[in-house]
């Protein structure tokens, strides 16, 4: 059972995705975790990762379908902390799990962020297809964990964030 | 929007309103720059960049303060109307100041990174609370 202010707490979403609903979760995550993090940059960058992975979704998924999970749980190394956990899985198209692949082989061969994200805007300066902005501002300006699955045509990406919640007076 | 030729956004979640003062351009954004924004924003601001050029501006400043928020495609067409600036002759290029808001915490670090991209055009201000 889950405290008045017990920080902790689970949704999923399962829907169809469409540009109008991503903004509507994006308010909504915003304002439910503003409570329950009490920490407005962390929050910030919680619902700007919702609203890019279903963004995401929304370019990418091959049927339109889209699974959202958030999740806000105690962190394993730190007990004052919290881990939050957005989770989102659709369907792809092979030339897009490729093109996702590549995009985390970078990431992971990057040795700073913000260089890396640099070399992300340059490049969608000058380019009219995906430029991985999205993701790579996740990872960036968000400063939160990405990762991904893909068990084809499945792709599911995670962004985690580890956070101390502020406590209130 | 007097003397520019350029068609303002008015969506269910975006609003855009420009105008110009001398040699400045002033130009606000309210709402939310979501996927619905994307092409009306991918034209809009071509637009702006070459009435600035056709009109000479020095600066155009850019008021943020009330916009909620801004997705990632959006952002790139901020970040491809920077790379046009840069890619004009000295002479011809302007500054883009950005006004933000203060409680829009994402505000900080996309500018930040706008910055980054064109240190020596573009400009940050802190306005403050949003209504």
């Amino acid at each position: 059972m889950l405290l008045p202010h017990d920080p902790r707490a689970r949704f999923e979403l399962d829907f169809v995705v469409n540009g109008g609903a991503a903004t509507a979760v994006y308010r909504f995550v915003r304002d439910f975790y503003q409570r329950r993090l009490q920490d407005r940059d962390a929050t910030a960058r919680v619902a700007m990762a919702v609203y890019e992975l279903l963004e995401n979704s929304i370019k990418y998924a091959a049927d339109g379908e889209s699974r959202v999970r958030m999740e806000v749980t105690p962190a394993d190394a730190k007990p004052e902390a919290l881990l939050v956990s957005i989770r989102t899985t659709n369907r792809a198209a092979p030339t897009d799990v490729e093109s996702l692949q590549k995009l985390f082989a970078e990431m992971e061969q990057a040795d700073d962020r913000d260089a890396f994200y640099q070399k992300l805007l340059h490049r969608g300066a000058t380019s009219t297809e995906g430029s991985g902005l999205g993701l790579g501002r996740i990872w960036t300006e968000g400063q939160m964990d990405v990762k991904h699955e893909v068990d084809e045509p499945w792709v599911t990406i995670e962004a985690r964030l580890e956070v101390t919640p502020e406590v209130s007076e | 929007m007097s003397g520019l030729r350029v068609q303002p956004i008015s969506t269910s979640e975006l609003q855009t309103g420009a105008s110009v003062d001398g040699t400045k351009m002033n130009v606000s954004l309210e709402g939310t720059a979501d996927l619905e924004a994307v092409d009306p924003l991918k034209k809009l601001l071509p637009e702006l960049h070459e009435e600035a050029v056709r009109l000479g501006v020095d600066e155009v400043r850019l008021d943020l303060r009330k916009l909620e928020f801004m997705n990632s495609s959006c952002f790139k067409a901020f970040v491809t109307w920077l790379h046009q600036v840069k890619a004009l002759d000295k002479e011809e290029q302007y500054r883009l100041s950005f006004l933000s808001s203060s409680t829009q915490r994402w505000q900080a670090r996309s500018l930040y990174a706008l910055q980054n991209f064109a240190r020596e055009l573009v400009t940050i201000e802190s306005g403050g609370e949003s209504e």
